[in-house]
């Protein structure tokens, strides 16, 4: 992320900026803006002890718990607010369409990972952000904590992928499964992840992005913290990031990750969080 | 104009307004700016080990910790800072 973003400063410069650009290099790169960049990628190495703390409780979780016994009363729970299990409304349109399945596959698996370390890069290294980055790194901890750890554990789910695995009804989401297998020789396909992940679990092995857990949606959750922090930099691209959170939230569905409810519960929790981690920040400064 | 003389939109010198390195080198005041935003994010870094500390002690009790597994765990966190 610090290679491009320096590449992406030199090539704006030497493009964009016909005159002086001696004088614009020296404002970029003056101590004040250096000082940030350097002490916001402190930052971003030290965010990932909390993320391997985070993983490795998430891991835990599952075994406190004893499994995840809420996937069938979620699953039941969509299958009566939509009169079908919900995935079968996403797919109909699109019925056996490879293309479709592929790009949900990369926004879903690799583009929301490049959006979540950009916004985080960004609030860390850029000056513009002075006036969020406390709050914003709060709220992203709390986010993660709340979601991925005391409501995981109250709702410990595996997802619809993995329902017949922890259920033993493998004919429910067997379908689905089927489905997301046409695009399992590619890579980063949602078939080879899930693999992956259920391979890791039952193994006990620990790696990159490890651990099961549906209930609540961390990737809607995020993007919708995102959204609203965006929104109070720039209206527009606050609501093209809601935008994208809803197409998150629509893809989690649609390649088995989640049910619906597991979406609809971040949202409304980072809604409520946004508030009052506001007004708590504007309390202390005053 | 030279560097010196320019301003921002509000008459601020970009000098004053930290935008404009001090006469000479580039990297002069660059030590004493790094400390300073360092200091500035110093509540982040007790939510980190806060919850480091909070987190892995539950782990601890439930299942215990392997150590090969949270380095894993950290060495591929710090590898998607880097890559």
């Amino acid at each position: 992320m610090p290679m491009l973003t320096l590449a992406a400063t030199l090539v704006r410069v030497v493009v964009f900026v016909p005159k002086r650009r001696g004088l614009m290099l020296r404002m970029m790169f003056a101590p004040h803006r250096l000082g940030r960049l350097l002490a916001g990628c402190l930052l971003m190495a030290a965010m990932a002890v909390w993320q391997g703390t985070f993983t490795t409780v998430k891991s835990a979780l599952v075994t406190a718990v004893g499994g995840f016994p809420a996937d069938r009363f979620f699953a039941d729970l969509e299958a009566a607010l939509f009169g079908v299990d919900p995935w079968r409304l996403l797919h109909g349109p699109s019925a056996g369409s490879e293309g479709m399945l592929r790009l949900a596959e990369l926004n879903y698996g690799i583009l929301w990972s490049v959006a979540m370390m950009a916004m985080l890069y960004f609030v860390a290294t850029s000056p513009r952000a002075d006036g969020l980055r406390l709050r914003y790194f709060a709220s992203f901890i709390l986010t993660w904590f709340l979601l991925g750890n005391v409501f995981a554990a109250a709702g410990m789910s595996a997802g619809p992928v993995y329902f017949g695995a922890v259920t033993g009804d493998t004919a429910r989401f067997a379908e689905l499964v089927a489905t997301l297998s046409a695009t399992s020789d590619l890579p980063f396909s949602a078939a080879n992840l899930q693999a992956y992940l259920w391979q890791a679990h039952v193994g006990g092995q620990g790696g990159f992005g490890t651990g099961i857990s549906a209930f609540p949606s961390l990737h809607v959750g995020v993007m919708t913290l995102n959204a609203l922090f965006l929104r109070e930099l720039d209206r527009r691209l606050g609501l093209a990031a809601f935008a994208y959170a809803g197409l998150i939230w629509v893809s989690s569905v649609y390649l088995g990750w989640h049910y619906v409810v597991d979406g609809a519960f971040s949202v409304a929790v980072v809604l409520a969080l946004h508030p009052l981690l506001r007004r708590a920040f504007r309390a202390a400064r005053a | 104009m030279t560097m010196h003389s320019a301003s921002l939109a509000d008459g601020t010198p970009y000098r004053a307004a930290g935008y404009a390195p001090p006469a000479g080198s580039l990297l002069a005041g660059l030590p004493r700016q790094v400390v300073r935003a360092v200091r500035a994010d110093l509540p982040v870094y007790l939510m980190i080990a806060a919850y480091a500390l909070a987190g892995l002690g539950w782990a601890s009790r439930h299942g215990g910790i392997d150590p090969a597994l949270f380095s894993t765990y950290l060495l591929a966190y710090l590898a998607t800072r880097w890559c």
